[in-house]
């Protein structure tokens, strides 16, 4: 690590935070705190546990310029055209992280959609009780920056007792003509009380410049609420990315999370899912398919607070080339969360020599009443099989083809959406032909 | 004929001799043109990691003929299915293996099977996720490519696999499921003859399709097969006991023992191997 660029890009954070300490702005208390704990943190601990098989100082050493002046929040028809997923939906555009409302199409007037200041005014109390409240930037220097330096951001509320059918894309574009652009976002997502709703996160580097984005999604799901939420990830050629999810779950609710990452340089996903009261259910399904030199950290934080709920973990991964992978998943039973139903799953195959992927399952369980199970494998293309299609005289590259796509159908027909899983298949079979 | 002819001397024995060779290469010649060799097997000597499987195997398959090979644990029968087929773990370091004359070492899995060789594995493998009609479309479809000529739109596929399933009077339902997934033995067998009839293969190799299946199962298979078999293709049937060859009458039977086929004979040498066992050719 370059001491030099090091405390250059230190600087240059601080002379950001000198332009918003502003007393007036709404989170100025929150951003001041957060900021310490940044500066304390000094910076980047690398031999912290979560950072350590990730390359960020890859990133952190670059030469990076902050995007907080929200340039090139102008697309021209064409490209914006061509970015709309065709399908009947409430679609939200933020060009460099900032809300644009010209270019979303949002009928339904149950949905509150604004940016995060304007929000804060309407619902202070909401802000009050859930903003930033279990986003832990204490121990995580990434969550320190963006908690203390974020701008505009985007606020989104599903007014209580409301089934919404048509879901909610939120497009996360990032336009930037330029390399090394440091972009951060923030997301704050309310679903209310006994209310449905279908949401996608669909990231998108038009440029295909190398940049990085700094990401937190918080969404709180209230009582009774369901919730299905997807993050796609493969329109993010060249895009370093540390993103960070945090749901909160009240009682009876249900959330279903799928997070597909097919492309990007080093992509970070963090989820975090806290089951503050009985009777939730959450299911995670994440997939990764990647080649050249591609890297994806998955960590996932699951926490049982109270009892009677049920968690379900699936995460599957396809590694080529020299990609490399990481999943850990950890599972925390706390002391009252008896009856509490857990069960994680991480399966890989490697396609090459050079690929390599750790994984780790971690179990914490202080309850004694609790059904609680973890498996991982790593493996290459069973010879078996492979050898059982040749000899029905399937060539050896469609052979392989059809025992990946075997593989990975288990999280792709979860997908309830038709287009989504077009979007996906359409990026998953031009990887496997590049497999030859 | 030559046995009344007193000879004067040895020169006209010799003379005879030399006689009687040349007629038989001559109908040894004119033999195989009439006669179509299917798979003509050369010596052939087999390793797997060091070791020696296979140590100078001879056989000759023309076309039409059923051969059943039969032998004890660790003879070599299976290796001799599997190399035929072109598992890869297989070192070939010796002698060669000729399909229609062509050298079949050179082809790959799919080569072979797209020259018209099957093998129905004695343990099928499960591949979950991948639908059985999927699978036998692509491979259809696949083979055709090789052969070069049209491959089966989704109507002429359905229809042609609809005539199969009567055939050989298969549970359209097991079709639905996933490749092996679940099946239970008789099951995976019945798959197997399935591929079978929807391949139409010139080779097919019965890797001990009897094993694990009862006597009505085995019943089963046995008719289908026999509805399969005509006078232009060819079974091997891999075994160690003589039931299977009950249903399905060999035309000849080879004793595999340690790498090599010991001893030739028709269909009563499988009997003398039920009634005496293995014990009295070695």
């Amino acid at each position: 690590m370059n001491k030099k660029t090091l405390y250059k890009n230190i600087k240059k954070i601080n002379k950001q935070f000198d332009i918003i300490l502003n007393k007036k702005d709404n989170f100025f208390k929150l951003r001041k705190k957060s900021f310490n704990i940044f500066n304390k943190i000094k910076f980047l601990n690398l031999k912290n546990e979560n950072y350590k098989y990730t390359p960020i100082s890859k990133i952190i050493n670059n030469d990076f310029k902050f995007n907080r002046i929200n340039k090139k929040l102008k697309l021209n028809d064409n490209k914006i055209k061509n970015i709309y997923i065709n399908i009947h939906a409430n679609h939200i555009i933020l060009i460099n992280g900032k809300f644009i409302k010209k270019y979303s199409k949002i009928n339904n007037n149950k949905l509150y959609i604004s940016n995060i200041d304007k929000a804060y005014k309407l619902n202070k109390k909401l802000f009050k009780n859930y903003f930033s409240k279990y986003v832990n930037y204490s121990s995580d220097f990434f969550l320190a920056l963006n908690t203390s330096l974020f701008k505009d951001g985007i606020f989104i509320k599903l007014k209580d007792n409301v089934i919404i059918k048509k879901p909610i894309i939120i497009y996360y574009i990032l336009n930037n003509k330029n390399k090394d652009i440091l972009n951060y976002i923030r997301t704050f997502i309310i679903i209310g009380e006994n209310s449905q709703i279908t949401i996608i996160d669909y990231l998108y580097n038009i440029e295909k410049k190398e940049n990085f984005l700094n990401i937190i999604s918080e969404i709180i799901l209230l009582k009774n609420s369901n919730l299905n939420y997807y993050k796609i990830q493969n329109k993010i050629n060249n895009l370093n990315k540390i993103g960070y999810t945090q749901f909160y779950q009240s009682k009876n609710s249900q959330l279903n999370t799928y997070i597909f990452t097919l492309n990007g340089n080093v992509i970070k996903n963090n989820i975090n899912i806290k089951l503050d009261a009985e009777n939730c259910k959450t299911n995670i399904y994440g997939l990764y398919v990647i080649n050249s030199n591609q890297h994806v950290d998955n960590q996932t934080v699951v926490d049982h607070i109270k009892p009677n709920s049920i968690s379900r973990e699936y995460y599957k991964g396809i590694l080529n080339d020299q990609s490399t992978g990481i999943f850990n998943g950890k599972i925390y039973v706390r002391n009252d969360a008896q009856n509490t139903n857990a069960f994680q799953s991480n399966k890989n195959i490697i396609l090459s020599e050079k690929s390599n992927i750790k994984t780790k399952p971690q179990l914490e369980i202080l309850a004694n009443d609790v059904k609680c199970s973890h498996g991982a494998t790593i493996g290459q293309i069973d010879k078996n099989q492979l050898f059982y299609l040749r000899s029905r005289g399937i060539d050896r590259s469609k052979a392989i083809s059809m025992i990946i796509k075997a593989f990975i159908k288990e999280i792709i027909e979860k997908i309830n959406i038709k287009s989504i899983k077009n979007i996906l298949n359409i990026t998953i079979n031009d990887k496997l032909k590049k497999i030859f | 004929m030559y046995k009344f002819i007193k000879f004067n001397n040895y020169i006209e024995k010799l003379f005879f001799f030399i006689l009687k060779n040349e007629y038989f290469k001559l109908k040894k010649i004119k033999y195989n043109k009439i006669k179509n060799f299917m798979l003509k097997i050369k010596n052939l000597e087999v390793f797997i990691d060091k070791k020696k499987i296979l140590k100078g195997i001879n056989l000759e398959i023309l076309s039409g003929e059923i051969h059943a090979i039969m032998g004890p644990n660790g003879s070599g029968k299976s290796t001799l299915a599997s190399v035929l087929a072109g598992k890869e773990i297989y070192k070939i370091t010796n002698g060669s293996i000729n399909f229609f004359k062509k050298d079949l070492i050179e082809l790959s899995p799919e080569e072979r099977a797209g020259e018209g060789i099957f093998l129905a594995f004695q343990y099928p493998v499960e591949i979950p996720g991948v639908s059985i009609v999927n699978f036998i479309k692509t491979a259809i479809n696949q083979i055709r490519i090789y052969k070069e000529i049209d491959t089966l739109d989704a109507v002429s596929f359905i229809s042609y696999m609809n005539e199969k399933i009567k055939l050989i009077n298969i549970d359209k339902n097991l079709l639905n499921r996933s490749l092996n997934e679940g099946f239970s033995g008789g099951e995976k067998k019945k798959n197997e003859i399935f591929q079978m009839a929807m391949l139409d293969p010139k080779l097919i190799i019965l890797d001990e399709t009897d094993s694990g299946l009862d006597v009505d199962s085995l019943k089963e298979a046995a008719k289908s097969i026999n509805k399969l078999k005509n006078k232009n293709n060819s079974i091997i049937i891999i075994t160690h006991y003589q039931r299977l060859l009950n249903y399905i009458t060999p035309d000849f039977v080879h004793i595999i023992y340690n790498g090599k086929i010991i001893k030739s004979g028709d269909k009563n040498l499988a009997i003398k191997i039920e009634k005496k066992g293995y014990n009295w050719i070695k």
